[in-house]
C-alpha cells in the first residue's frame, strides 16, 4: 500500500476573508501498480488532492501515508518523500531553466546527492524513457525544443528522480494529436513496466487509455470511484457534474437507449470488437 | 458572386529571410458569414495564417485581402484590425485591463470611440458572451473560458466583420471548450460575423461548415467535415487525428461492415449500427 | 495560494475620500505633504492631527488598518527619535543618565522629525488605501500630460503601470507554481547560507524571466491586434471630472495651510 489519503481536508488561507475550502474528507488508497485516474471539473480539487501526495501542501486535517508513515512527520524527510512521488505539473515545460538539456533533466538527481557519474547515468535512462536521443538532444538548449519534446524532457526531469508512484497533472494538455499519442505512450510504458501512476486528465479517451481505476471529484470531495468501464458508463450523472465521457462509453449509453445491448465498454478499440461481434451476426439483437 | 471576405492568394510567408517559409504558396478564399476549420498539427502554419488575415504579419510573396483592403497597404493596418478581430491561444496574455469592463473598453479607446458611447457597447458585447454579471470583475480570478468570452467581448465592442481564433480553446478545460465554441458558433450565426476557428481539436471542427487542413504550411486539405474527415489514412499522414466516431466507422468498414464511412458525431454512428443491426 | 492577494493596500469601500478624484486625492496628498514641513512648533501639529483625523473618519478605513502601514517604519522612527533626543545642542538640560544627556531641543527635535514622518506616512496611506491602482495610475497620467509637450511619456508611463498592476498576480501565481516545481524535484529554498539561497534561486527565477518574456511578446502581440497605437487618438472610458466632493477638499486643503502658517507667523 504505498500511499493512503485519510480524511485530507485542505483549506486555503485560513482565517483569512479569501478561506477556501479546497477538498475535504478524502480517503484513498493508491495501491502499488495501478494508474489512478483523477477527474473533475476545474476546481474540483484535483490539484490540490495531487500536491498532497509528495507533501507540497500540508493537510489542514487529515493525513497522508506513505508506506505507512505520515509525511507530514516532523521526523520524515520531505525531499526524500518528493523523490519517491515524482510530481509533473501541468505545462511542466515552464519549469525548465538548465543551459543543457541534460543538466535540466539531471537537476532532480544532482539534489539527490548522487554522483555525477550516477546523474548522467540516469540522464541517459530517463531520456530513452520518453524516447528522446541522449547524443542529438542532450547539449541542446532546452528553449529550442518544439513544445512537445520540452514537455518530454520536463518529464524526464521528474522521472530521472526514479519516482516509485508518478504524479502527473494534466500531462497533455495543449498538445497536438502527435505529441499527445507519444506522451500517452511514455506513461502507459512506465506503468507496465511498475511505476504506479496517479493521473489528473480532463481527457476522458486519454483516461479511458490508460486507467486502471478512475476516482471523481466533485466540489473537494470524492463522489465515485471504481474501474473506468464502471465509472464512464455512469454516463447521466457524470454528465450532471459537467463532465465528459469517453466517445465509447456515449455510443454503448446511447445503444442501450435504442434497445441494443452491449456490454460496459470505454475504449473505441474494445467497441469495435464488439460491434463486429454484433453487426456479423453475434449475440446482439435490436428491438 | 460576391468577393471573398478574406482573401489569401499565393502566399508565402518567411520568419526571416533564410529560414524556411511557414506558409507556402497558400491561396485560400472564404466568403462573408462562412464558419471555416483550419486544422493542423503545431508548426503546420495555422498560426502565421491567422497573423497574415488582420495584418500583424505580411506576406513576403503573395497577397493578402481583407473586405478588398491589401494588408500590406499601411493606410488600411488599423482598419482591417478592427475588421478581424484576434482571439489568442493563452487567456492570461491578452488581457489588458484590471477589469472585465477596462479590458473591453481597451480595443474601443485605441479606436477612439467616443467615452459615451462606451458604456452601452460595452453592456451588449458582454450580453453577447454571456459574461454581463462579471463587468468589474477582476480578470485574473476568472477562469480561462470566462476570460476567452472576455477577449471575444472586447473584439466585439470594436464592430468587426471577422473573428480569427487562434487555437483559443487549447488551454480551456472541455466546458470552458464547449463555452466558447458556443458562443463563436452563435455569433456565426445570428450576427453573420465570418469565423476562422484555429484548432487541433478535431471535435471543434465538427460543426464548421468547411474543414481546411494545413500541412508544412500548405494547403492539403478543403472541404466540408464529412469530405474531409472520411478520409481517415490522409488525415493521419498530417499528424492529426479524426473524429472518434469516424475512426471507429472507419475501423468497422476496414472489418467488412457496411457502414457509411461518412459518419461524423455519436448521433451519425446511433443511426447507423440501429440500421445496420435490423438487417442482420 | 497567493492568487487572492489584494493589489497594493487598496482597501475596496465607498466613502466621501474614495469618490474623489484620482488628481485631486494626489494634490491633495502634495498639499498636506507640504502643510506638515511648514509647520515650526509642536503646537502647529494640533490642526495636522485634527485633519488626519477628519480624513481617516471619512475614509471609513479601519484605524488599524492605519497604524498597520506605520508597521515597516518602526525601526526607522526609533532610530530618528532616538538620534534626535541625544544629539541636542541647546542650553537647557533635561536629564542625565550616566554620559547620556538629554537637552530639552534635542527631545523637541526628536518629537518633531518622528511626528513628521508619522503624519507623511499615514497621509500618503490615506491616498493608496482609497485609491485603486489603476485608477492612481489614471490620475497620475491626467496630471503629468501637459508634460507631454516637453517630452514626457506621460501615457506610456501610465500604460506601463496598469500592464504591471495587471500581470502581478498572474505572475504571482506563476512564482508559486515554479517554486512548487523546482520543490518537487528536491529544490531548497529555505536552507543554507545567503549564497546557496540565492543559487537556490536559480531554478526560479530563470523560468518566471522566461514566461515574463513570452508574456509580454504575447500581450504586445494581442495590444497590436486590438488597435494599440499609442497614446495619440486614443479615447478613454472613464473620464475624469472634477466634482463638488474635490471643491470641498481643495478648500478643506487651503484652509489647513492657511493655520499652519499663520500658526507659525504667531510665534
Amino acid at each position: 500500500m504505498p500511499i493512503t489519503v485519510e480524511n485530507l481536508t485542505h483549506t486555503y488561507q485560513q482565517g483569512s476573508p479569501f478561506q477556501a475550502t479546497a477538498i475535504r474528507d478524502i480517503s484513498l488508497t493508491i495501491r502499488d501498480g495501478e494508474a489512478l485516474a483523477l477527474i473533475g471539473h476545474t476546481g474540483s480539487g484535483k490539484s490540490t488532492l495531487a500536491q498532497h501526495l509528495n507533501a507540497l501542501l500540508t493537510p489542514t486535517s487529515g493525513r497522508v501515508l506513505l508506506d505507512g508513515r505520515d509525511i507530514n512527520n516532523r521526523e520524515v524527510s520531505k525531499r526524500a518523500v518528493r523523490f519517491e512521488v515524482g510530481l509533473v505539473f501541468q505545462y511542466p515545460e515552464h519549469q525548465l531553466f538548465e543551459e543543457t538539456v541534460a543538466r535540466d533533466i539531471g537537476f532532480g538527481p544532482r539534489n539527490m546527492g548522487l554522483s555525477e557519474a550516477e546523474v548522467d547515468a540516469r540522464v541517459r535512462a530517463a531520456m530513452d524513457m520518453v524516447g528522446l536521443s541522449y547524443e542529438t538532444m542532450k547539449d541542446k538548449s532546452p528553449f529550442e525544443l518544439s513544445g512537445g519534446q520540452m514537455r518530454r524532457v520536463a518529464l524526464a526531469g521528474v522521472l530521472a528522480m526514479r519516482p516509485r508512484i508518478l504524479v502527473l497533472d494534466e500531462p497533455t494538455a495543449g498538445l497536438d494529436p502527435r505529441a499527445r499519442d507519444y506522451l500517452l505512450g511514455d506513461i502507459a510504458r512506465l506503468h507496465s513496466d511498475g511505476t504506479t501512476v496517479v493521473m489528473i486528465s480532463h481527457s476522458m479517451d486519454d483516461v479511458a487509455r490508460l486507467a486502471t481505476r478512475v476516482a471523481v471529484l466533485e466540489q473537494g470531495r470524492l463522489v465515485m470511484e471504481g474501474a473506468p468501464n464502471d465509472v464512464f458508463m455512469q454516463v447521466d450523472r457524470l454528465g450532471a457534474m459537467g463532465l465528459d465521457v469517453p466517445a465509447a462509453s456515449r455510443l454503448v449509453h446511447g445503444l442501450r437507449a435504442r434497445g441494443i445491448d452491449l456490454p460496459d465498454c470505454c475504449l473505441l478499440d474494445e467497441l469495435a470488437d464488439l460491434l463486429e461481434k454484433l453487426l456479423k451476426g453475434g449475440t446482439g439483437h435490436a428491438s | 458572386m460576391a468577393a471573398p471576405h478574406i482573401q489569401l492568394d499565393h502566399v508565402t510567408y518567411r520568419y526571416s529571410p533564410e529560414a524556411p517559409p511557414a506558409v507556402r504558396d497558400f491561396t485560400l478564399h472564404i466568403a462573408r458569414g462562412e464558419f471555416v476549420a483550419l486544422l493542423g498539427h503545431n508548426g503546420s502554419g495555422k498560426s502565421t495564417v491567422a497573423k497574415l488575415i488582420n495584418g500583424l504579419y505580411q506576406p513576403s510573396e503573395g497577397t493578402v485581402l481583407l473586405s478588398g483592403m491589401d494588408t500590406a497597404d499601411a493606410q488600411y493596418t488599423w482598419d482591417i484590425r478592427r475588421r478581424a478581430g484576434m482571439v489568442f491561444q493563452n487567456p492570461d496574455n491578452q488581457i489588458v485591463g484590471t477589469r472585465v469592463e477596462d479590458d473591453v473598453a481597451f480595443g474601443m479607446e485605441n479606436i477612439g470611440v467616443p467615452a459615451d458611447e462606451m458604456p452601452g457597447r460595452i453592456a451588449q458585447a458582454l450580453a453577447a458572451v454571456n459574461m454581463t454579471a462579471f463587468a468589474d470583475r477582476a480578470p485574473h480570478l476568472l477562469s480561462g473560458g470566462q476570460k476567452q468570452r472576455v477577449a471575444i467581448a472586447g473584439i466585439l465592442a470594436m464592430q468587426p466583420e471577422a473573428l480569427i481564433l487562434d487555437e483559443a480553446t487549447a488551454m480551456l478545460d472541455p466546458s470552458g471548450r464547449r463555452d466558447v465554441l458556443e458562443t463563436v458558433r452563435h455569433l456565426n450565426e445570428e450576427q453573420g460575423i465570418t469565423v476562422v476557428w484555429i484548432t487541433h481539436f478535431m471535435e471543434e471542427a465538427v460543426p464548421a461548415g468547411r474543414v481546411v487542413v494545413m500541412h508544412g504550411g500548405e494547403l492539403a486539405m478543403d472541404g466540408t467535415p464529412r469530405e474531409v474527415f472520411s478520409q481517415v489514412d490522409r488525415i493521419r499522414s498530417y499528424r492529426l487525428d479524426v473524429p472518434p466516431m469516424t475512426r471507429l466507422a472507419a475501423d468497422l468498414a476496414g472489418r467488412g461492415i457496411g457502414i457509411n464511412p461518412n459518419v461524423l458525431s455519436i448521433d451519425d454512428m446511433l443511426e447507423e449500427v440501429v440500421r445496420l443491426a435490423h438487417h442482420c | 495560494m497567493l492568487r487572492d492577494i489584494t493589489l497594493g493596500q487598496y482597501y475596496p469601500i465607498d466613502s466621501p475620500i474614495h469618490r474623489l478624484d484620482p488628481r485631486a486625492k494626489i494634490l491633495l496628498t502634495v498639499g498636506f505633504i507640504v502643510a506638515v514641513f511648514l509647520v515650526g512648533s509642536l503646537p502647529g501639529y494640533i490642526p495636522i492631527v485634527l485633519f488626519l483625523v477628519l480624513v481617516v473618519r471619512l475614509s471609513r478605513l479601519p484605524v488599524n488598518m492605519m497604524l498597520r502601514s506605520l508597521k515597516p517604519l518602526r525601526i526607522l522612527l526609533v532610530f530618528t527619535f532616538v538620534l534626535n533626543m541625544f544629539f541636542g545642542t541647546g542650553e537647557r538640560e533635561l536629564f542625565r543618565l550616566g554620559f547620556i544627556v538629554v537637552k530639552e531641543d534635542g527631545l523637541m527635535n526628536a518629537v518633531r522629525f518622528s511626528a513628521r514622518l508619522i503624519f507623511l506616512v499615514v497621509g500618503s496611506s490615506v491616498l493608496t488605501l482609497t485609491t485603486a491602482p489603476v485608477t492612481l495610475t489614471d490620475g497620475l497620467e491626467r496630471l503629468a500630460s501637459p508634460l507631454k509637450r516637453i517630452g514626457f511619456p506621460a501615457h506610456e508611463m501610465a500604460m506601463m503601470m496598469t500592464i504591471a498592476l495587471r500581470f502581478i498576480p498572474t505572475l504571482t501565481e506563476e512564482a508559486d507554481k515554479i517554486m512548487k516545481a523546482q520543490s518537487a524535484r528536491g529544490a531548497d529554498f529555505s536552507t543554507g547560507n545567503l549564497k546557496a539561497r540565492a543559487k537556490a534561486m536559480i531554478p526560479l527565477l530563470v523560468p518566471l524571466f522566461v514566461s515574463a518574456f513570452r508574456r509580454a511578446g504575447d500581450l504586445a502581440m494581442a495590444m497590436e491586434a486590438r488597435c494599440y497605437h499609442g497614446g495619440e487618438g486614443r479615447t478613454r472610458l472613464h473620464v475624469l471630472r472634477y466634482r463638488r466632493g474635490d471643491a470641498v477638499a481643495f478648500g478643506a486643503m487651503a484652509l489647513l495651510i492657511a493655520v499652519v502658517v499663520l500658526q507659525g507667523r504667531l510665534q
